[in-house]
């Protein structure tokens, strides 16, 4: 069986490691280290002009990101056609209440606050990669169809 | 001289007024009615003339020798008289046209009628014809307008009245015999002096507000005798002559005795007259006098209301003299009365304020309407600042006889809302800073929630990787300085969290509603229930009144008060919580380790504990934030305690309906290190 893909979208390289730690036994793990970089992965554009064609599994998008922050991408990715259907969990250290409402007005698909515990953290990421990496279904997409945006 | 100036000033011999009385519109009516009268009579007259023929004819009819009959022209001389008098309430310049041209008309008439008399102008028809030339001259001249020409009318219309009462009069008393001039004088029919009488009357009293009239029509005393005695007065004497001159035609007493009698009677009917006269005068005097005191009361109680008032009001004739000044005037001019009335603006104040006020004042005697603004005006205690309304008085006839200027000084209230504004602009400035302080504290509360948690995840994630990485190579030692490192970890994320709710609990808009307090306590009740299931307690719940205030916050504050109970009892025997409502206030009760009243002042700060954390875990934030939410809603927290009895925490919240000092944003407002009555404040650290 295929594993599934997921995009992390993290500036953090100790939050990057410690998220592997959590999932990358059983899942294909691309990391992007800022909002423009992530939605060049997605529009196969730039540095990732050239990867494999088709939409990740789950994105995991931290909303402090540099240059774009993880809401501008997440509005950019619900305008899109072809990628609105990737479920977004917004993976953050903010509990705040703004970050949530806007969160979910702008159609994330989850918001998860990341624990401070070692062990909550490693079980929520866990549970995050098994519901919405292998559990849930995405419609298919029609993935070479993807060209970078004007 | 005395007489000379009353008639000037009062009712003198002076032009008509256009403003008439009750008695002027009399006279006119009556002048009407006997121009009225006058037509009737010539018609009578010419259906005399008609039927007539002279005396001694045998078919000499009812009417016959009543009327000049042998004169139509001086018929129709009577008729355009009449008509004349009627018309005095016609368009003014057409009835003078008409007047004028109609007097000409009964002068030509008169001539006429002259020329048909006999040649001796004391006959009859001469007689007549002088009538009518006088009558026909007072018509003409009742066109003009020059006094002089009223005078002399009124003048000519007098003697018009000796010459026809004597006629009347002679007729009257048969008067014959003695005199042959003057047998063929009082022969002249008597109509011929009737309508002559009624003809000047008539004329008379076409102008009632003219001349002498004006002492019969008039308001004063002195036209109300006139009007009383003067008919009175005539009457008995033509009443009383009349009987002397018949009693002796009769025989009945000599002549010497009816001239005895006649005095008598004259004396004692004019007594009558003078004292019926005085009683009514005297009445009127009472009256007028009762007037006078109704009008001097009334203008006291309207000049004591002008110098109450704390504006200056001032009458200004249209010369712009002060006629009337009130008590604030003197006061900020530092004038006196006297001396302000009959001078000018210009000669009593400085000459910006009198221009000012000359402006105000002119714009309303030319508007005939009220005037408003604002002036600046120079005064002895330096420059104020007014709000001047002028507006005009008028008289009767709608002109304006004065202007009444109103001045009220504002300097205060204008400085009061200068202060105003100042004070507005401050706290404008202060809510800026506070909007300002609010959006850094805003970021620094999203900075500490993203980046204070993150090196922690770290810390604490790291530690647990290297412990995994050592399993079973690392000794006991390492071990714990790993847990302590774990636990501190946790302690500062719950640190943080709190810190966090606790910014949230102040700066949040508070959505206030109607909350069921039973409802809440019995879901938190079963929340902490359900948290520590092995930890029995027993809850006392008695009936509680719902409240009004933010769902969210309110359920803050029960759930860290209940967990605090719940917390700071489980280590007694037998843990009892009880929660109440008396007169308002709700209280949480519990048996549990209590705290020292000393430490009292703390309990509601910030991160502050009365427990150490080995003894009972906590961060210290959560009583911080109970009373801040109160505080939020306008109300306090206080609390009862002592060591190991338990404590009891009272707070109040209003009911729906009831009136709240809440706040919308705590920011501004810092918890204070006791609330409530110093003999109950407590302290007890958070849950």
């Amino acid at each position: 069986m295929k594993l599934k893909s997921i995009l992390l979208a993290e500036d953090s390289p100790m939050d990057v490691e410690l998220t592997m730690e959590a999932l990358q036994e059983h899942h294909h793990i691309a990391v992007v280290e800022d909002g423009e970089a992530a939605l060049d992965y997605l529009y196969r554009r730039g540095p990732f002009a050239s990867r494999e064609p088709g939409n990740p599994d789950l994105l995991l998008l931290d909303l402090k990101l540099p240059k774009l922050n993880g809401l501008e991408v997440l509005e950019n990715i619900k305008k899109c056609d072809l990628l609105r259907t990737i479920p977004v969990v917004v993976l953050t250290s903010s509990k705040e209440q703004p970050d949530l409402k806007t969160a979910y007005e702008l159609g994330a698909n989850a918001y998860v606050v990341k624990p401070v515990v070692f062990e909550q953290f490693m079980e929520a990421v866990r549970q995050i990669g098994q519901f919405w990496a292998n559990l849930n279904e995405t419609p298919p997409t029609a993935p070479s169809s993807l060209s970078p945006r004007p | 001289m005395t007489t000379l100036h009353f008639l000037k000033d009062h009712d003198g011999l002076a032009p008509e007024s256009p403003a008439d009385n009750p008695h002027v519109d009399f006279f006119r009516r009556a002048a009407r009615k006997l121009g009225w009268v006058l037509i009737g009579l010539t018609f009578l007259g010419m259906v005399d003339s008609v039927l007539g023929g002279y005396p001694h004819e045998a078919h000499a009819h009812a009417l016959h020798g009543m009327f000049p009959h042998h004169s139509l022209s001086s018929l129709a001389a009577f008729l355009l008289i009449g008509l004349g008098v009627i018309s005095v309430h016609a368009t003014p310049r057409a009835t003078r046209w008409l007047q004028t041209v109609s007097g000409i008309a009964i002068m030509v008439l008169g001539t006429v009628a002259t020329s048909e008399s006999p040649v001796n102008a004391w006959q009859h028809g001469g007689l007549t014809a002088w009538v009518l030339l006088l009558l026909g001259f007072c018509l003409a001249a009742g066109g003009s307008r020059i006094p002089i020409i009223g005078y002399v009318r009124q003048s000519v219309l007098f003697a018009i009245f000796l010459l026809c009462g004597l006629v009347v009069t002679g007729q009257a008393y048969a008067v014959q015999g003695e005199s042959e001039y003057l047998d063929s004088f009082l022969n002249l029919p008597w109509t011929t002096g009737l309508m002559g009488l009624i003809a000047g009357h008539g004329l008379l009293f076409q102008h009632p507000n003219f001349g002498i009239m004006r002492l019969v029509s008039g308001e004063g005393f002195g036209c109300q005798i006139m009007r009383r005695l003067l008919p009175s007065v005539i009457l008995l004497l033509v009443v009383l002559g009349w009987g002397l001159s018949f009693g002796e035609n009769l025989g009945v007493y000599p002549s010497s005795f009816g001239e005895a009698l006649y005095v008598v009677l004259a004396a004692t009917g004019f007594s009558g007259i003078l004292l019926f006269t005085a009683a009514s005068l005297n009445r009127l005097d009472h009256e007028r006098r009762a007037r006078e005191e109704d009008l001097r009361r009334s203008q006291s109680q309207l000049q004591a209301v002008l110098d109450q008032i704390p504006s200056i009001i001032c009458i200004k004739s249209p010369a712009e003299r002060y006629l009337m000044v009130n008590k604030q005037f003197t006061i900020s001019t530092g004038l006196a009365a006297t001396a302000c009335v009959g001078r000018t603006a210009a000669e009593l104040l400085s000459p910006v304020a009198a221009q000012a006020i000359q402006r105000g004042f002119r714009a309303a005697l030319s508007t005939q309407a009220a005037v408003s603004g604002v002036d600046v005006l120079d005064m002895p205690d330096g420059p104020r600042t007014f709000l001047s309304a002028h507006f005009p008085l008028l008289n009767a006839g709608g002109e304006a006889y004065a202007v009444c200027g109103v001045y009220t000084d504002v300097t205060d209230i204008k400085r009061q809302e200068e202060e105003i504004r100042t004070l507005n602009e401050s706290l404008q400035e202060k809510t800026r800073r506070q909007e300002a302080a609010n959006a850094e504290l805003e970021a620094f509360s999203y900075s500490v929630s993203h980046d204070l948690r993150a090196p922690l995840r770290h810390i604490a994630g790291f530690g647990k990787l290297l412990a995994q990485r050592n399993q079973g190579r690392l000794d006991e030692k390492s071990l714990h300085y790993l847990d302590v490192i774990e636990t501190s970890v946790s302690r500062m994320g719950a640190l943080i969290d709190d810190l966090l709710s606790f910014s949230r609990a102040s700066k949040t808009e508070l959505m206030t509603r109607r909350i069921d307090t039973g409802e809440l306590v019995a879901e938190v009740r079963a929340e902490l229930t359900a948290q520590k299931p092995d930890r029995p307690v027993a809850w006392d719940i008695g009936p509680l009144p719902p409240m009004q205030g933010d769902p969210a916050m309110l359920r803050l504050v029960w759930m860290n008060l209940l967990s605090n109970a719940v917390k700071y009892s489980s280590r007694s025997e037998a843990p009892r919580i009880t929660v109440s409502c008396d007169a308002g206030v709700f209280a949480v009760r519990d048996n549990g380790a209590g705290f020292d009243m000393r430490y009292a002042d703390k309990l509601f700060g910030v991160f502050q504990r009365l427990h150490s954390n080995q003894e009972y875990e906590g961060t210290g934030i959560g009583l911080a934030m109970v009373s801040r939410i109160l505080e939020r809603h306008g109300e306090r927290i206080w609390a009862d305690a002592a060591p190991g009895a338990g404590a009891c925490f009272y707070f109040v919240l209003p009911g729906p309906g009831e009136r709240s000092g809440a706040t919308t944003t705590g920011l501004a407002a810092a918890p204070s290190a006791v609330d409530g009555p110093a003999d109950h404040a407590a302290g007890k650290d958070s849950a």
